[in-house]
């Protein structure tokens, strides 16, 4: 068994309930990256590389969401978790606080963090007033600029009050403003929330992050789609019907065989009118179930045709080496990628046309290819830690 | 839809048009334009600076020797004023990596990124450069200057260039292929500070001849993260903090003498690192290393991408294979020594 | 019936308002629901955050009895609703509205926000426990 830790001189691991002790190799002096061989009843060091101690200040920072948080059921979720791994990656003192669970204001004048992560508009509205009492900087996780997703939401679909994007409109004003920076996952929606509220403290990080994005061989024509996301969210209800209703049966002129899997959770009332021969709705799966799923499957999509924010799902489909098909709404913050990994389609006829050309094999690898390659290159760990870092650079120190 | 696209394409041919007039100008002006000579992978760049055209300090990242029977390479920098006359369209969109996919059929490959109006264009026919850098060019670029242009060159002679390093052994090579993060870098600083030399830490050319792969150095630089091992040999480079990136990047060329080497070197074999992979050097699925190997090398640049992954494969196929994980520094190098 | 001498106050820092073109939004932050408040409404709502008493009210609208039921039933609902609290303070902003028509008084309830704005926004909350019990009825952990 081959362990790889982090660790000073000595380092405490629990192996199968046990805890072991390791002591490390006196020579082995700021040694932060250690190989463990476990053999038999004794482990052995058998490699590890000399590392400086973490560069600049380390801060004790909190990141406060309403309750615990689930990352293999939703995007913003995994996001909140990846900033805290990153944070701890990065040396800083980083621990979560649920409003649900404890006394927010009690345990953070306790704490007495550098800095406060505060996700999601709601939440920070409804507790701005306890951060103001705190010695401490507020950054505020937009996830995204919720009032127009509501508005597009509400152009295609007409079915809400039209106060509500006023409304939420207003309590995101109040985060963008009163927070000491807002932090959002594409720079567009960053510089659109700086010009609309006349301020510079928007701005944009990777919000999500992947490590080591794994090609995937691809053989044949394309037979399967897939798509990741639950019907609780909008967007993807909404998307999922118009791709069925509309776009499906013009792929499948071409391709008459064509499956679509749709994993995540969805109503099994919703699913009724959905339930066609070819298509499989599978709930939520773990990670391992979902590496198996993208697999076997030849092509991501996201027929999204409204929402805001990048959308966690395309990163997810392209880290596992699928090409990805989307509307422009599913593609955003990801210019770089279309043609990159990533077609982009918003008409029936496009859709039909973006698979025909992954149809073809060498041409479907190579987007494959470019696609795991570009997560790597812009969404891998270190990618997000660097974004992080220069984010809390201006705190050092104040 | 159609409109728009037969826009772009008229659009396209304009900057075409552009693009051979300016370099059928800058060629016939050459007593007005200075010149300076050096090594790229298995030819030779010649490269020609227009009056008041930036410096790109070159002789920081290229090797200054060069064999004279390689093939010779001109490449055009070109001053302000005549990227100002170039038409370039206002609705030009590029591609990813800036390309302008449209441009190949019309016998030029073309990277423009159109806000600094960097401009990297090959008219394949006659194999002529024109270069403008824009704005400063950041010190991870300037490491790998013209990178786009190498694979462009290397895949139309029949070759390609892989993402890897390579260190090699009097007249022999061993490529050092990997993701990001997977120790290239760390193992052949490793090595050079053994003895042996190297052709470089990222980018290496492969031409073959009569079925043997030779390897080509290009560039003599190293980009370290901060928390990166460093040997005392680059203390002597000069270097430069890259911003974006956090790397810093050691510019070493014309200064190790034989440590970097411009001749061809036959590969013997090619090292697949992945911090997941075993603790010793093994030998590896060929099929596995050409799997992996391959998307770090497509999808760096735009063209040709079709031909690289075949070439790829079919290196793969023809030179030994080995897979290893992060190995102990201390024994890495009698390792690699049992590889040559 | 309300206690005609009490007055009343904003639920905050739970419960906020806006004033938009007229009308009055008051948003529950934990629950993500929002009431819209037009016209007499709306100048009902700034008296009571004023802090005036029922007593108060009666006497600036110069309303009848079946009218002054009214107004009761509107302060009850929005205590149901947890938008505003009994409050001590007798210090209250002045207002020099008089003969306010306080009549067609509505609430009308939007919960478009609520999986927005709601306490618990990834998880389901407990129907008869509420917040923070989760949808299995268990607290959330």
């Amino acid at each position: 068994m081959r362990i790889d830790l982090k660790c000073r001189r000595h380092v405490q691991i629990t192996l199968n309930g046990s805890t072991v002790r390791v002591v490390g190799d006196p020579r082995l002096k700021n040694l932060l990256f250690i190989t463990l061989e476990v053999r038999g009843d004794y482990i052995k060091i058998v490699s590890g590389i000399d590392l400086p101690i973490t560069e600049g200040k380390t801060l004790k920072i909190v990141i406060v969401e309403a309750a615990p948080i689930m990352p293999e059921q939703d995007a913003g979720s995994r996001a909140l978790l990846d900033f805290y791994l990153s944070l701890q990656e990065l040396g800083h003192e980083t621990s979560f606080l649920f409003e649900s669970e404890v006394n927010l204001e009690e345990t953070l004048s306790k704490i007495n963090p550098r800095v406060v992560f505060v996700s999601r508009p709601g939440l920070y509205r409804r507790t701005n007033h306890i951060y103001e009492k705190l010695n401490c900087k507020v950054i505020y996780i937009a996830h995204d600029l919720h009032f127009k997703r509501i508005s597009l939401q509400e152009d295609l679909l007409g079915n809400l009050n039209p106060n509500t994007s006023e409304v939420i409109k207003n309590i995101e004003k109040f985060c963008i403003l009163s927070s000491n920076l807002s932090i959002f996952p594409t720079e567009d929606e960053a510089n659109y929330a700086n010009e609309l509220f006349k301020t510079n403290k928007a701005t944009h990080i990777n919000y999500f992050r992947f490590e080591n994005a794994i090609p995937k061989l691809h053989e044949g024509t394309v037979n399967r789609l897939i798509f990741v996301g639950g019907s609780d969210h909008k967007p993807n209800h909404d998307g999922i019907i118009w791709f069925i209703d509309k776009v499906l049966k013009e792929i499948k002129i071409e391709f008459p065989d064509i499956q679509l899997f749709v994993v995540g959770r969805w109503d099994k009332e919703l699913q009724k009118p959905l339930q066609q021969k070819g298509i499989t709705f599978s709930g939520l799966l773990s990670e391992s179930e979902l590496f198996k799923v993208m697999n076997e499957s030849d092509v991501g999509i996201a027929p999204l045709r409204f929402g805001a924010g990048m959308k966690r799902k395309v990163l997810n489909y392209m880290a596992h080496g699928l090409p990805v098909i989307s509307t422009s709404f599913g593609a955003q913050g990801l210019t770089s990628a279309v043609n990159n990994g990533i077609y982009l389609a918003n008409s029936p006829q496009e859709w039909s046309s973006s698979v025909r050309d992954l149809g073809e094999v060498n041409y479907r690898q190579i987007q494959g290819f470019k696609a795991s390659k570009y997560i790597n290159k812009n969404f891998s760990l270190e990618c997000q830690k660097t974004h992080l870092k220069l984010l809390l650079k201006c705190f050092d120190g104040q | 839809m159609h409109l728009k696209v037969g826009l772009f394409q008229v659009q396209v041919k304009k900057l075409i048009k552009g693009l051979s007039d300016c370099i059928n100008h800058v060629d016939r002006s050459e007593p007005r334009v200075s010149m300076e000579r050096y090594a790229f992978g298995s030819r030779t760049l010649d490269v020609r600076y227009q009056i008041n055209a930036n410096n790109l300090y070159l002789a920081e990242t290229l090797t200054k020797e060069f064999r004279v029977e390689q093939e010779s390479i001109k490449l055009f920098v070109l001053n302000s004023e005549s990227i100002e006359k170039l038409p370039f369209p206002a609705s030009i969109q590029p591609g990813a990596y800036d390309a302008i996919g449209e441009s190949e059929k019309y016998g030029w490959v073309i990277t423009l990124e159109p806000v600094t109006k960097t401009l990297l264009a090959l008219e394949i026919k006659t194999l002529r450069v024109l270069f403008f850098p824009g704005n400063k060019i950041e010190p991870r670029n300037r490491a790998e200057v013209f990178r786009p242009l190498l694979h462009w060159l290397s895949i139309l002679k029949g070759g390609l260039v892989l993402h890897a390093g390579a260190i090699t052994h009097g007249d022999k090579a061993l490529l050092i292929a990997g993701p990001g993060n997977s120790g290239k870098t760390t193992l052949t600083q490793l090595c050079l500070a053994s003895g042996f030399s190297f052709l470089g830490d990222n980018v290496i050319e492969v031409q073959s001849s009569n079925d043997t792969y030779f390897a080509y150095g290009v560039y003599c630089t190293f980009k370290l993260r901060p928390d990166a091992i460093k040997v005392d040999i680059l203390d002597t480079f000069p270097y430069e903090k890259d911003h974006q990136s956090g790397k810093k990047v050691y510019f070493g060329a014309n200064r190790l003498g034989n440590g970097f080497d411009v001749n061809p070197k036959k590969i013997i074999g090619i090292l697949r690192l992945d911090r997941e992979g075993p603790i010793k050097i093994i030998i590896d699925a060929k099929s596995q290393a050409a799997f992996n190997i391959t998307p770090n090398t497509i999808g760096q640049f735009p063209f040709f991408e079709e031909e690289t992954m075949k070439r790829t494969y079919t290196l793969v196929k023809m030179v030994p294979t080995y897979w290893a994980g992060l190995l102990n520094p201390q024994e890495a190098y009698s390792m690699v020594k049992e590889l040559f | 019936m309300v206690e005609k001498d009490k007055s009343y106050a904003l639920n905050a820092p739970g419960v906020i308002f806006d004033e938009i073109d007229g009308e009055v939004l008051v948003i529950d932050l934990k629950v993500g629901h929002y009431f819209r408040l037009r016209e007499s409404a709306s100048r009902l709502w700034t008296l009571i955050i004023n802090r005036n008493t029922f007593l108060e009210i009666i006497e600036i609208s110069n309303s009848t009895p079946p009218n002054q039921q009214d107004i009761d039933q509107f302060i009850l609902e929005l205590l149901s609703l947890n938008l505003i609290v009994q409050s001590n303070d007798v210090n209250h902003t002045q207002t020099n509205l008089r003969s306010i028509d306080l009549s067609n008084l509505k609430i009308e309830k939007f919960t478009d926000l609520e999986d927005i704005l709601g306490l618990d926004p990834i998880h389901e909350v407990d129907a008869s426990k509420g917040w923070p019990f989760s949808g299995s009825g268990e607290k959330t952990n």
